[in-house]
């Protein structure tokens, strides 16, 4: 079993800023986890990322949660996120932004940034998150770790406070793909076999627009994956270029009525004036508590689903959404899985995230947005690294309910890739 | 396309302010957005089968009613009066 001391784990948290807070009753267990900070717990606070939970102690724990802990498993502490997971990179956060264990001067994402880091930093953990638009797997990418999505429902969210519920799910993150598996099955429910895999899919033209490090990287994954016995062929997905639009666009639409709640009554942090009228004792407490990026967002999905932009945007993504299930149904066909890059860069640095519009900000999720709009299970591994040593991630893409063909070449190819850790020092 | 008026009133409806300021850098920020989801504009019209596109029945439990929390332990971090929710006048 993985062990490491609680002044080991204070130590590097100190360096990498994985976890916003540690367990206080944390001792000995079978197996060792993270759980990010949308996953409702009992002897810690659970506050999202956001100031408008601060000080909130539920009263129930996650299914998930529970479900580790009664096979064994003893969680480490909270993991930072995004603050309710809406942006794509963490930028600005109260409760401290997760640095990348390769060069802490580059993200380790937005919603999953802290689960990814401690799964990175902590060699052999699971870390839980939820993956919004994708962000288990672009996260797991960024910090050399493996990260897995099971089908939509398959692992309940009871008890995991999302922001897009229709796209959002449960994740699971380490740097060992068997313990990932493992855990997988653990939350599933589920004893499904290994399933065979012949055939990969690659959708045609996928590494345009894609940084030539990346591109080259998938390149040669591609001829080893060939070289190992699978059968690589072209397919189309037309709908794909859309798809991380779709996806943005109902997550943010979500979000918007979902934050609603959190107004300072029954929600949100109570310390509003009650000699206020009501609309100003809810503008108040919302203003002050609630951090810039996500008002921004909350304002986004707000117009999208006002009478007259409803049909444009918010309709819009759920027609996507039902022709690229079509596409990829159709696609499955004709092969086991589909591939592409999880990411179109490596983990960018905090510089040039600094100067990135929301657009630009977007192309984090492009190929792991539109298996989330789906609800198709993924799996993105480690699968090289650049003249910097920076990691890359490959995303592998089957069809509901098909998790079997992932875990079995998820052993396969940690069977054929020699996996550097990163550097971490105590 | 949202206008400035548009943003404030949509802001008002989220209960949210702003300075003028923040409002004029968000107003810019999200016209760009709104522009590049406007690229949905290319894709075709069809039916929108349901809620529930996925199909994940078989995968979610049974939506039976019912209650594992207790009320008490709901309410005692809440701010109450008489056991009712406090909250602002109406």
């Amino acid at each position: 079993m993985t062990s490491f001391k609680i002044s080991e784990i204070e130590t590097l948290n100190g360096k990498y800023g994985m976890f916003r807070t540690l367990n206080p009753n944390y001792g000995k267990g079978e197996f060792l986890f993270s759980i990010e900070d949308s996953f409702v717990t009992r002897d810690m606070d659970t506050l999202c990322g956001s100031g408008i939970l601060e000080g909130y102690r539920p009263p129930f724990e996650a299914e998930s949660v529970i479900k580790m802990k009664e096979a064994g498993g003893t969680p480490i502490g909270k993991t930072n996120m995004e603050e309710f997971g809406t942006s794509p990179f963490i930028i600005n956060s109260r409760y401290g932004i997760p640095k990348n264990p390769y060069d802490t001067n580059r993200t380790c994402g937005g919603p999953s940034a802290g689960a990814a880091c401690a799964a990175s930093v902590l060699d052999g953990i699971i870390s839980l998150s939820l993956s919004i638009c994708g962000s288990v797997s672009n996260s797991a990418a960024y910090c050399g770790v493996y990260g897995m999505v099971p089908t939509y429902g398959k692992i309940s969210k009871n008890g995991v406070i999302d922001s897009g519920s229709s796209v959002d799910r449960v994740g699971i993150l380490s740097s060992d793909s068997n313990d990932m598996e493992r855990c997988a099955k653990l939350l599933m429910n589920s004893e499904d076999k290994d399933s065979e895999v012949i055939t990969i899919g690659v959708p045609e033209n996928i590494t345009e627009n894609v940084s030539e490090n990346v591109k080259n990287n998938f390149k040669e994954n591609c001829e080893i994956l060939k070289s190992i016995g699978f059968e690589m062929k072209t397919i189309r997905l037309p709908s794909l270029k859309h798809a991380e639009i779709a996806c943005r666009v109902l997550m943010t639409v979500e979000a918007s009525t979902s934050l609603a709640r959190y107004c300072g009554m029954r929600y949100g942090k109570q310390d509003g004036d009650y000699t206020l009228e009501s609309d100003e004792f809810f503008t108040s407490v919302r203003t002050e508590h609630f951090g810039t990026g996500v008002k921004r967002n909350i304002l986004l999905g707000t117009y999208m689903r006002m009478e007259n932009s409803r049909e444009r945007y918010y309709n819009k993504a759920r027609m996507v959404r039902e022709s690229i299930i079509e596409e990829y149904r159709s696609a499955f066909e004709g092969c086991d899985v589909i591939l592409t890059p999880s990411t179109e860069s490596v983990a960018p640095t905090d510089s040039e995230i600094s100067k990135m519009s929301m657009v630009e900000s977007f192309s984090a999720d492009r190929f792991t947005a539109p298996p989330d709009l789906a609800g198709m299970p993924v799996l993105s591994v480690p699968c090289g690294y650049d003249d910097n040593g920076m990691p890359m991630g490959m995303l592998f893409t089957a069809n509901h309910n098909e998790e079997g063909k992932l875990f079995t070449l998820c052993k396969t190819w940690s069977e054929n890739f020699d996996m550097i850790g990163a550097e971490v020092i105590l | 396309m949202m206008d400035k008026d548009t943003l404030e009133k949509v802001a008002q409806n989220a209960h949210l302010e702003f300075t003028e300021e923040i409002l004029d850098k968000i107003y810019t920020e999200l016209s760009e957005v709104l522009d590049y989801f406007n690229a949905l504009d290319e894709t075709p019209v069809r039916e929108i089968a349901g809620l529930d596109p996925m199909n994940t029945i078989g995968n979610i439990r049974e939506d039976v009613p019912g209650s594992e929390i207790d009320s008490e332990d709901l309410l005692k971090d809440v701010d109450t009066y008489d056991g009712y929710v406090r909250g602002p006048r109406l």
